[in-house]
């Protein structure tokens, strides 16, 4: 079944793209609403798929499959890379997130007043390749998602951003750049050591294949290859598939972030625009641990078993070392940017667990944040946007002015402190969880991480405290500027608020499409 | 209807009234939101006790919640003997709360806001009694600290209040972090969480993973882990310190959450859990519980503050029942539990009455001579710490009669003394010490003395409370002959809304409510589901009463010598003063914590206005994370630079044309890009990464 439901989700930004690319400058005005009415079709598109999607399946859907490039390698190989597509339950959750992300970005960057054209469609093509990305079920096709989403992304945070941007997106790009040298570097190993067998036989010639089904599965392995599970070969005194383990590792590791590959990320939200920090916290970080699972622990799994205490250990040292860094910021997106790194902890000490509920919550934990950062960056512009400022201190007692943004804020930052009936805490409840009912993972680690939730619960209600409560007090310059949320503000923040009460409270919702297709990875 | 839609539909009228009266704050009937919360509550009360219950039957209605890969978790309502009473009770005292609060926010701006906090409250906290399981207790256990965090910080302007309210919900955070541990270990040692599931589950083989222990040894751990969450929410030791600083909030708020109900919620989980409280870890936390209901009667004792004297009172009655769900005395527990809510409720209602009376004055040496002033409020003040204190006719002695005689049974079992026997002890000195602090509060507040400064403040507050005394005072005056019906009347007319809440519950506490036998706790309807209801000790209320009296007489006197002294201006010196102020202080519990924190974090007050640059361990550690993490990858970035430049020389002259024309379109892309945004480093980037995957690939292939 071929439906090209898949496809379109990916061609139809493009396709805006192109078009607002070809318009005239006098269309300028028409950029936003071109790009919104996409995201209104592809939210349609995925009303279908979702409604074709079968819960029970736990394997790829939706399948679209399309010979690419059959390269001979000499006379004995053929490397195979294919166009494949599809969704399970946890693709299917992420382009969810990533289309309602996108889709609140999109109505934040209504504010955009500079070079349009351009912005926007990078805006699409990013849609494009966080699609593509989440899609693939080739790892070639998935590569060239995962790396030409830099593209836009750089330039979106470069020319878009504040006063430091080049640093910000230099910066941005190249350790991401790092890290998908070392992911570029496991796929060829891994590739190369996986045959397809059916071809194989089929041509008489060993074919090399990037398929995921393939590459998941021991039994396609190259028994002379370097990657092979019995005699592996030794790569600076480690055997080969630990050493791909760890490049993997630090591959998604960087994009999650952890700790100490994060650097980049306080410097890029601080630089980037609203929407795109909305879009880089929201969705761009998920890919580190969409790939983490589907990738790292999909084609390693024995190493993962092996390196589970280190996982959780740098889980751990990020849901703590994020936390205390965020308590020392006197920037509030700075402060955000921080907590960012926290959450994410969790999501590692999830995955670490090696277990149903572990790689659920840590799924869960990435929609969740999705949502919860984009509120978080949200809040941030909205004061950012009135005052071209954010530093705490300069604001106390909003409340009074604005109490309908303070609801916002309240619930932003209460679910992100894990307060139960919205949505952060079902996923740190739930990674936390699992690590502890995990053999492997020490149960210190669960231990301390229950720190995180009072850490997070310091910073966000001080915070909240410092800026919200008493009487109102700001520079002398901003006084008339604090009106409460317009139409658009609301609209954003009020989705967002709808979405973590309704995950938060019904998180079977998400769950649901999650358990199939964790069982099947972890089978 | 049968009970299950009628929970639901009980449940969904608060969270509704929380939600519309949130939405009044835009409209006119704003000022009606009083009347409205208390429609809500009434319907919500006309609806639960609907409920059929007989003493053996129970309901449990389970609904599919989550399940995530073999865990499943429901959402499971129970309503039995031990829910229910409660969630009855917390509708009544919420409906005298409500009443009174009608009045006393009556020109509050923030009015819809302060009853939507109230309902969402009571939604939550009937959603803890009814919980099912752990985690939903816990799920809901959160959402009532959250109501407190709203209502104790309710003045949101008010920097004290902030502060409180701040404190408040970090203490219960570092409290439900120890929960929401304990909660890992019962799963873990059980494999499930439901309350009627775990006495009887067996253990699961998971438990070997926990090193080091042996069973029973993380059995009592879990349950410590537990208790750990009770001790921040029900105020014990070590996080008891933010009850106190919690009055900052609207005494009716006070008087529900911080009195009445939610700091209970932690005694009601260690009902729920009785059954499988080891022995060790039960003594512990029966010696947890009664050293600091001493702790806290001593601070009651040296406050000044009416509010600061009930809220250690409180501390300290919560400690009592602790104590009695350590030894095992269920019944005597939440039947304290029962009777203390409403007696307690009353007090710091009529607490509200004399500030709202004496135009916020809180100082109980500036007070004096009420008892002319606001009489009813008097009565029934005197009545509810006649039950506090534990006299005769009331229903707090025969509650406290139980426990004490429990824990007699307890501490002196087989007549021997152990480290148990410190249980009766501590609780025989807080018995005394309640008589006394209560003594000294009603004679500091009401009692007749000529320097009390009251008059000059009072004029303006005598219409609330005028008609009311003067048509007592017509019933007093007047001859016996011609105290008529109308009078009565009359008098029943002119009561006001503060009287008829603190009536209600004055009437409450009385013991006709729980016990149809004036001096025997043994008919009493808790004790006789949980048991618990024998005498052991026949001389235990003789000796109680021996207490009291003592207090009584040391108090009374020690009380007016304290007043004097205070008019004439006479401080305590040397030692007095010493104990005085650490008493007064609360053994500087507090200030330890606070002094602890703040060299931590630098903060100087939970809400410290300064954040300083790199002070604090949080500033410690971003220095660290500024300059030498991100400070190595600057480095290395500057490496990178020099090196991918020297690599793109190499590229232009050694690397075959192939490769040339590669980086040729490469470097004409980065012409573009440059012209886009004045980049300078795009090209060698991306000639690195062409480079290293050509390498990679070419050594791939060589292998």
């Amino acid at each position: 079944m071929q439906s090209g439901l898949i496809s379109t989700l990916i061609l139809l930004p493009i396709f805006a793209s192109v078009l607002i690319l070809v318009l005239p400058d006098s269309y300028k005005a028409s950029y936003k609403w071109i790009s919104l009415l996409t995201l209104i079709f592809m939210f349609i598109n995925l009303g279908t798929l979702i409604k074709g999607f079968d819960i029970k399946v736990p394997n790829y859907q939706f399948l679209e499959h399309f010979e690419w490039i059959r390269l001979s390698l000499g006379n004995t190989a053929i490397l195979s890379i294919d166009y494949i597509v599809g969704v399970d339950g946890l693709s299917l959750s992420m382009i969810v997130l990533t289309i309602f992300v996108f889709f609140i970005a999109n109505i934040s960057s209504f504010g955009i007043e500079k070079k349009e054209k351009a912005y926007f469609s990078l805006f699409l093509l990013l849609l494009a390749s966080v699609i593509g990305c989440f899609v693939a079920v080739d790892f070639f096709l998935f590569f060239i998602f995962f790396e030409f989403m830099l593209l836009p992304m750089y330039f979106l945070i470069g020319i878009w951003g504040g006063p430091n941007k080049q640093y910000a997106s230099l910066k941005f790009i190249i350790y991401t750049l790092v890290g998908s040298v070392m992911i570029l570097v496991v796929m060829i190993a891994l590739s190369m050591s996986n045959t397809d067998q059916f071809f194989t036989n089929e041509y008489k010639k060993l074919v090399y294949s990037f398929d995921f089904r393939l590459l998941s599965d021991a039994g396609n392995l190259l028994s002379n290859s370097i990657l092979s599970i019995d005699k592996p070969a030794t790569i600076f005194g480690l055997d080969a598939r630990g050493f791909m383990f760890f490049l993997l590792f630090i591959g998604f590791g960087i994009k999650l972030p952890m700790v100490p590959f994060h650097t980049w990320l306080p410097d890029a939200h601080v630089e980037a625009p609203t929407p795109i920090s909305v879009v880089l916290a929201g969705i761009l970080l998920k890919i580190g641990g969409y790939g983490m699972i589907r990738i790292g622990y999909g084609f390693f799994p024995d190493e993962f078993q092996k390196f589970a205490i280190l996982i959780g250990a740098v889980g751990l040292v990020s849901i703590l070392y994020g936390g205390l860094n965020a308590l020392a910021q006197k920037d509030l997106k700075k402060l955000i940017a921080y907590s960012s790194v926290s959450h994410m902890g969790f999501v590692l000490v999830g995955i670490a667990a090696l277990n149903k509920e572990g790689f659920n919550g840590a799924v869960f934990q990435m929609f969740s944040h999705g949502i919860l950062a984009s509120m978080l960056f949200l809040v941030a512009g909205v004061i950012y946007e009135r005052t071209k400022n954010r530093e705490i201190s300069n604001f106390q007692g909003l409340a009074n002015k604005m109490p309908i943004f303070t609801v916002a804020v309240a619930i932003a930052f209460f679910g992100s402190l894990g307060l139960p009936s919205l949505s952060g805490f079902i996923g740190e409840f739930f990674t936390l969880f699992a690590a502890f009912q995990s053999g492997p993972i020490p149960k210190i680690i669960p231990i301390m991480g229950v720190l995180g939730i009072v850490i997070s619960a310091v910073y966000l209600l001080w915070t909240f405290q410092k800026m919200f409560f008493g009487e109102f007090r700001t520079l002398p310059d901003f006084e008339n500027k604090l009106p409460d949320l317009n139409q658009r503000e609301f609209l954003m923040l009020g989705i967002l608020a709808v979405l973590t009460i309704l995950l938060g409270v019904f998180p079977n919702l998400l769950f649901d499409y999650l358990n199939p297709t964790i069982n099947y990875i972890l089978r | 209807m049968t009970p299950e839609s009628i929970v639901f539909l009980n449940l969904m009228l608060y969270l509704l009234g929380f939600v519309f009266l949130l939405g009044l704050q835009y409209t006119v009937f704003k000022e009606l939101s009083g009347w409205i919360s208390l429609i809500f509550n009434v319907m919500g009360l006309v609806v639960s006790s609907s409920v059929e219950l007989n003493y053996q039957e129970f309901y449990a209605f389970s609904y599919h919640w989550l399940n995530v890969g073999d865990t499943h978790f429901e959402f499971k309502y129970v309503i039995d003997n031990q829910s229910y009473f409660m969630y009855i009770l917390v509708q009544i005292i919420a409906l005298a709360v409500q009443l009174f609060s009608t009045r006393y926010l009556k020109n509050d701006p923030g009015i819809n806001r302060f009853f939507a906090f109230l309902n969402l409250f009571v939604f939550s906290m009937l959603g803890v009694v009814l919980s099912g399981n752990m985690l939903q207790l816990y799920f809901f256990w959160e959402l009532v600290g959250f109501c407190s965090y709203l209502l104790i910080g309710f003045w949101f302007t008010k920097k004290s209040a902030n502060d409180a309210s701040l404190k408040a919900f970090l203490m219960n955070r570092v409290g439900d972090a120890l929960f929401l541990a304990g909660i890992f270990t019962f799963f873990l040692i059980y494999g499930t969480l439901d309350f009627q599931e775990l006495p009887i589950a067996s253990i699961t083989g998971k438990i070997s993973h926990f090193p080091f222990l042996t069973v029973n040894e993380i059995q009592n751990l879990a349950v410590l882990l537990v208790f750990g969450g009770v001790t921040a929410k029900s105020a014990q030791l070590p996080l008891q310190t933010w009850l106190p600083d919690a009055m900052e909030g609207p005494t009716p708020a006070s008087a529900l959450i911080h009195a009445a109900t939610m700091v209970v919620a932690g005694v009601y989980l260690l009902g729920r859990i009785s059954p499988i409280i080891p022995s060790e870890a039960g003594l512990i936390i029966a010696l947890i519980g009664s050293f600091t209901s001493v702790l806290a009667g001593l601070s009651a004792a040296f406050q000044y503050d009416i509010k600061k004297v009930l809220a250690y009172s409180t501390i300290s009655q919560l400690g009592f029942m602790v104590a009695g769900m350590g030894m095992g005395a269920v019944g005597a527990s939440l039947f304290h539990l029962a009777t203390h809510a409403f007696f307690k409720a009353g007090l710091f209602l009529s607490a509200g009455a004399v500030i709202h009376y004496l135009h916020h004055e809180q100082d109980m040496r500036k007070m004096g001579n009420l008892i002319k002033k606001i009489p009813v409020i008097f009565y029934f003040y005197l009545i509810c710490s006649a039950a506090l204190i534990g006299v005769p006719l009331t229903s707090g002695f025969l509650s406290k009669e139980a426990l004490l005689n429990a824990a007699v049974a307890y501490g002196y079992e087989n007549h021997i003394f152990s480290i148990k026997t410190l249980v009766p002890i501590f609780m025989g000195i807080t018995a005394f010490l309640t008589a006394f602090y209560m003594v000294r509060q009603i004679v500091m507040v009401f009692f007749e003395r000529q320097e009390s400064p009251v008059e000059k403040i009072i004029d303006s507050t005598r219409k609330t409370f005028g008609k009311t005394i003067k048509s007592i005072q017509d019933i007093l005056n007047a001859e016996n002959e011609s105290l008529g019906e109308d009078r009565v009347i009359q008098f029943f007319r002119n009561l006001g809304v503060f009287d008829v809440a603190v009536i209600f519950l004055g009437l409450g506490s009385g013991y006709f409510l729980f016990s149809k036998s004036v001096f025997e706790y043994k008919d009493v309807w808790f004790l006789k589901i949980w048991g618990g209801g024998d005498i052991h000790f026949h001389w235990v209320p003789f000796a109680v009463y021996g207490l009291m009296i003592l207090a009584l007489l040391i108090s009374y006197n020690t009380t007016f010598e304290e007043l004097r002294r205070y008019y004439l201006g006479e401080t305590k010196q040397g030692w007095q003063k010493l104990v005085a102020n650490f008493l007064l202080n609360h053994f500087y519990i507090d200030k330890l914590y606070v002094a602890i924190s703040s060299k931590l974090t630098s903060f100087k007050t939970f809400g410290d206005d300064k954040k300083p640059g790199f002070e604090g361990i949080q500033g410690l550690i971003y220095y660290f994370d500024k300059n030498w993490v991100d400070g190595l990858v600057n480095k290395l970035g500057n490496l990178t630079i020099v090196f991918s430049s020297l690599v793109a020389v190499f590229e232009k002259r050694f690397v075959d044309g192939s490769v040339l024309g590669i980086s040729g379109g490469l470097s004409s892309l980065g012409n573009r890009i440059r012209s886009f945004a004045k980049g300078q480093l795009q090209f060698y980037v991306l000639g690195m990464v062409a480079l290293t995957l050509g390498i990679i690939l070419i050594r791939i292939l060589l292998v």
